[in-house]
């Protein structure tokens, strides 16, 4: 039945099936577009359509007769400016005719990973948003020494503490974007209907509010410690509370000076603290089993009367809530740790921006020039409902609420960790003691054990 | 009314209150409880395997402002989200990038994976076992450990921001799985085939061809499946490897709406009701083309 | 057992029949080999030579030998990961072969709108992460939640929890996720597994007398067992590399808790997103451990399942 002939057959269309294969792949990859558009979102679709039937012409370039804008890119994860970025990069486009800029916003936990793998290639974006690693990308040199770069007198029109948490051994890494500050958002008419007339000036007047709300069947605090990280949000200014003293934190922090560890009396202070208010019944049942979405949720639902949280939240709840509950809500500041003493309460730039050292610096840093301009800076800080890092556009702060948080940055303390392993250390320890596993000295005790396991890796 | 391969089924279904023989009647009995025994296990499963594609779809339906509410059902409909995606997000052109990567990657997963499974099972050749082996291996590492060696290597042969890289490496990537189960497959299928069409003298890729593959559909329409669905739902290699966003796929083009404080949860589910679409069609094709109907016709002749 | 062969060319070439079979072999898998060459085995081994590195990604990589896996070895968060890999993997290993197997006999036995239960029940495989992990944790809520709130109705206040904050109940109420966003994936596996089954064996077995259960468990069970293996060494090797489901359901926590070595290689390898300091070379030590771990315990059940295997 079977002849070499037959066999022949078969193989030949085999390899001629596979060769098909094999060509049509290349064909498929022409077809993607192969240029870069510098210009965000609202041009894609008409860029693909023209780039199709043409495949690879992007490679022969005829010679510029005219010098090529320079082509700059910025990489952010502030989904805040989703619509004032476009607008920016338009006017700083127009604005003049060497550089050509564009702006990508990712989300959080993927720009991590691309920011890692384009820094590790070395193909990195001009401008980036450093996150918590802006003092290593710099002392690594992957970024470059702003106070070269910017200039003095423009980093001068910056809060101290934005500039002070980006600094490592004199030079200055990032500037602050969007700053934070941490107050209790609350619901007045629910505080009406517990029967509370005044907001809590000290964290025991806070507890002693729990069992009124409880006996009205409301949630006092929803509070969300699954991610982890607003338990630090909310931990560390205590540290700062407890001895009035900002520096502590970056002291522990760095992890370097004589005699500093975590496990110390003012950490176990901070977190004896944070025991004693979930004690007190003050939160929801499982606040460690509770994420963002949850307690906003509870929040906004009129089921909780307080959410602590950061000052991204207006901005949230304009777009989440109901208008009604938009325009009912009010903050006030976060507790003190004993009557006249100061409101400590986080303070650090949550958005900062870096520019690559393999970049177009002297294009990035003329962008940014551009971009911080005090109308252009304060006008789309305001028009995101985010709070500015300069002084002169805090002054300028339209919303209410807004106002009232800009405010307290001179009351500010840090909470932001960017030691190694400081931050793992710090947060999974609150989980312990939120979840009443740890004593606040065995959780102190688990801090500083992590954190040199962390430094020795 | 019930259709089933009880052999030993009575001619006359009918009158068996009237019953004969009270031995039927039982038997009839207790297989008409079983069986709604039976649907009911099937109607909760279904129930719990369907809650968040329902909640999915209310909410996209949702306005924005409603999102938090107690209530699953919109209190006024709006395709709002829907519109906000497909104009605001580029989710057409996503959608379509995603189109394009996902089948030139299952095409040729399915070709090679078919081929190489056949060959493990039925073949016998020296180091069979350790190759095979060794392929198994790649299940073995975990996604992230390679994602940084990977950009780099793409970078390095400039594939980076390129749909070609991306195939390849969902190709790399979801070829031992689907040869893995393929050869399962295979193994499956009667020796006896194999050798009858060797002793008839068929070349080996005939025999692969022309007796195994037909046999072998509930499997290829398996692993088609599979492969689509893990391509198409793909994130990091997705969010990685290709940042422009006019090359990007859907995975990456949706996670844009989650913000880090605060997601929009109607475009979210609009965009995602829109991404499953596709996999249900591929899902509800295979099902139909391969395995409806399938004859036992070789091994009767 | 040699006869003359004649190639394309017509020329005379003296391959036994063996020889041929085994050139076809070599040809069939090549392609396969090479993808697995040039993208798993390159930068794997790639990822082994950072795994000797102290390398944070964005710096100058410094080769220190087996300091990384030293460090591993002392540090407490590794023992605990292990320890709740373990617990995953044995917990869904059980649960995910043996209900798939049993709910796709089940559907086999031709139901009104089979096609229509296959659908659904394969509808919670192709649901992204973030629906499932959203919605589970409506399920799981410890105030308001749809779980705690019918333990109440039905009179079982005090079974109420608040599950994903219980150190106890964390990883517990993970795998029950895990096991129903598998169970539609391994269900159809066997469903195309039963497919291969001819229908004679049991037309035979029933004449001959064989019950349900008979049937079952001497035809089905050994017909499947190619298949079933291969899905408990998918599932093995999944539970030890498990990343997704924990990570989007708690991180890891509370405390570590829920931590398996997938968490914890990722957060060494990108940092988290609140925090923390990506460490490439330590990460990849991680990921070799997993991969070392894999191949054991895939060892470890081939040899258990014994001959029958027939995986090679």
């Amino acid at each position: 039945m079977s002849s070499p002939s037959e066999a022949k057959l078969t193989r030949r269309s085999f390899l001629r099936a596979a060769a098909t294969v094999a060509a049509s792949l290349p064909i498929l990859a022409a077809c993607a577009p192969t240029e870069t558009k510098p210009t965000p979102a609202p041009e894609p679709t008409r860029a693909a359509a023209t780039a199709m039937p043409q495949p690879t012409k992007a490679a022969t370039v005829p010679a510029p007769t005219v010098k090529e804008p320079v082509k700059i890119s910025m990489w952010t994860w502030y989904t805040e400016q989703q619509d004032e970025f476009p607008k920016l990069i338009d006017e700083f486009n127009k604005s003049q005719s060497g550089i050509v800029a564009e702006s990508r916003i990712y989300n959080l936990d993927e720009y991590l990973k691309l920011i890692q793998a384009a820094l590790a290639a070395g193909t990195p974006p001009d401008i980036l948003g450093p996150h918590v690693h802006a003092i290593e990308y710099g002392l690594a040199g992957q970024t470059v020494d702003l106070k070269e770069s910017l200039g003095e007198e423009f980093l001068s029109q910056f809060f101290p503490s934005t500039r002070r948490q980006f600094t490592a051994q004199g030079k200055q890494f990032a500037i602050g974007w969007m700053a934070q500050t941490f107050g209790f958002f609350y619901n007045p008419p629910l505080f009406e209907k517990a029967g509370v007339a005044a907001v809590p000036e000290t964290w025991d007047d806070l507890m002693g509010l729990a069992p009124k709300f409880k006996a009205v069947g409301l949630i006092p605090w929803a509070f969300n410690n699954a991610e982890k990280w607003l338990g630090c949000d909310f931990m560390l200014p205590l540290i700062t509370q407890a001895t009035d003293n900002p520096d502590l934190v970056y002291d522990l922090d760095e992890h370097t000076k004589e005699g500093v560890s975590w496990n110390s009396k003012p950490v176990i202070d901070a977190l004896t603290m944070v025991e004693r208010l979930v004690k007190s019944g003050i939160f929801e049942d499982g606040v460690n089993g509770t994420n963002w979405d949850q307690a906003t949720a509870l929040f906004y639902s009129g089921k909780a009367a307080m959410f602590f949280a950061g000052s991204w939240v207006p901005q949230g709840i304009k777009q989440n809530a109901s208008p009604e509950f938009a325009r009912t809500y009010r903050v006030f500041r976060t507790p003190a740790w004993a009557p006249g003493k100061r409101h400590w309460c986080g303070n650090q730039a949550g958005a900062a921006l870096a520019v690559a050292a393999k970049g177009h610096v002297a294009e990035a840093c003329q962008f940014l020039k551009f971009t911080y301009e005090p109308d252009r800076y304060s006008r789309i800080m305001n028009n995101s409902l985010s709070m500015p890092s300069t002084m002169a556009a805090a002054a300028k702060v339209e919303d209410p609420i807004m106002k009232e948080m800009t405010s307290w940055l001179s009351d500010g303390a840090p909470h932001i960790l960017f030691g190694a392993g400081s931050w793992d250390a710090v947060s999974n320890a609150v989980q312990g003691i939120t979840g009443l596993v740890l004593s606040p000295e065995q959780a102190a005790a688990q801090i500083e054990q992590d954190v040199q396991t962390a430094r020795k890796r | 009314m019930s259709t089933d391969t009880d052999v030993a089924r009575p001619a006359r279904a009918e009158g068996w209150l009237l019953g004969r023989d009270p031995r039927m009647a039982i038997a009839q009995g207790r297989h008409i409880v079983t069986r709604a025994l039976g649907y009911l296990v099937l109607v909760m499963l279904t129930v719990l395997s369907v809650f968040p594609l329902v909640w999915m779809v209310l909410t996209s339906l949702k306005d924005r402002t409603e999102t938090y509410s107690t209530s699953w059902l919109p209190s006024r409909v709006t395709f709002a989200s829907y519109l906000f995606v497909w104009e605001r997000m580029n989710v057409g052109l996503s959608l379509l990038n995603s189109v394009k990567v996902t089948v030139s990657t299952v095409v040729v997963v399915v070709a090679l994976a078919t081929l190489a499974g056949y060959a493990f099972a039925r073949i016998e050749f020296p180091g069979k076992q350790a190759i095979f082996l060794l392929l198994l291996s790649t299940l073995m590492v975990p996604g992230t450990v390679l994602l940084i060696p990977l950009f780099l290597q793409l970078s390095a042969l400039k594939l980076i921001d390129s749909q070609l890289g991306l195939i390849l490496a969902y190709i790399g990537s979801g070829l031992p799985f689907a040869m893995f189960l393929m050869r399962s497959f295979f193994a499956t299928l009667p020796a006896e085939l194999v050798d009858a069409g060797r002793i008839d003298g068929a070349s080996e890729f005939g025999i692969f061809a022309r007796i195994m593959l037909p046999l072998a559909r509930p499997g290829v329409a398996t692993i088609t499946i599979f492969q689509f669905m893990s391509t198409w739902n793909e994130f990091v290699f997705a969010a990685t490897f290709v940042h422009d966003p006019v090359k990007r796929t859907l995975q990456p083009a949706l996670y844009a709406l989650v913000g880090r404080y605060s997601t929009n949860w109607p475009a979210l589910t609009a965009a995602l009701t829109m991404s499953i679409a596709p996999i249900v069609m591929v899902y509800l094709l295979m099902q139909r083309q391969f395995v409806a109907g399938l004859t036992t016709g070789a091994i009767k002749g | 057992m040699s006869q003359p062969a004649v190639n394309a060319r017509g020329r005379s070439v003296h391959l036994t029949l063996g020889q041929r079979r085994a050139f076809y072999g070599y040809l069939f898998i090549l392609p396969v080999v090479l993808f697995f060459g040039a993208f798993i085995a390159y930068p794997f081994f790639r990822s082994l030579a950072i795994s000797m590195t102290e390398w944070a990604g964005y710096d100058q990589p410094r080769y220190v030998g087996l300091r990384n896996f030293a460090n591993m070895m002392q540090d407490r968060v590794f023992w605990i990961s292990l320890r709740n890999t373990f617990r995953f993997t044995a917990a869904t290993t059980v649960l995910q072969t043996v209900l798939p197997m049993l709910l796709a006999v089940l559907l086999y036995a031709r139901w009104r709108g089979g096609v229509f239960f296959r659908t659904v029940f394969f509808l919670p495989v192709i649901i992204s992460f973030v629906v499932t992990a959203l919605l589970w944790r409506m399920v799981y809520d410890a105030n308001f939640g749809i779980l705690n709130n019918a333990l109440i109705a039905v009179g079982l206040k005090r079974l109420a929890h608040p599950w994903l904050a219980d150190p106890a109940t964390a990883l517990p109420s993970i795998v029950v996720v895990s096991l129903w966003q598998s169970l539609g994936f391994y269900m159809t596996i066997f469903y195309a597994g039963l497919q291969s089954i001819p229908p004679e064996l049991y037309e035979v077995a029933s004449i001959d007398g064989a019950n349900a259960w008979q049937r079952l468990v001497y035809i089905t069970v050994p017909m499947l067992w190619p298949v079933t293996t291969v899905v408990m060494v998918i599932n093995i090797i999944g539970g030890i590399k498990v990343f997704d489901v924990v990570y989007v359901m708690t991180t890891g926590g509370p405390n570590h808790a829920s931590e398996v070595l997938g968490t914890y290689l990722y957060t060494m390898a990108f940092g988290t997103s609140g925090g923390g300091s990506p460490t490439t070379g330590y990460a990849a030590a991680v990921g070799v451990v997993i991969l070392v771990l894999c191949m054991i315990g895939t060892v470890v059940q081939l040899r258990i399942t014994g001959g029958r295997s027939d995986v090679y």
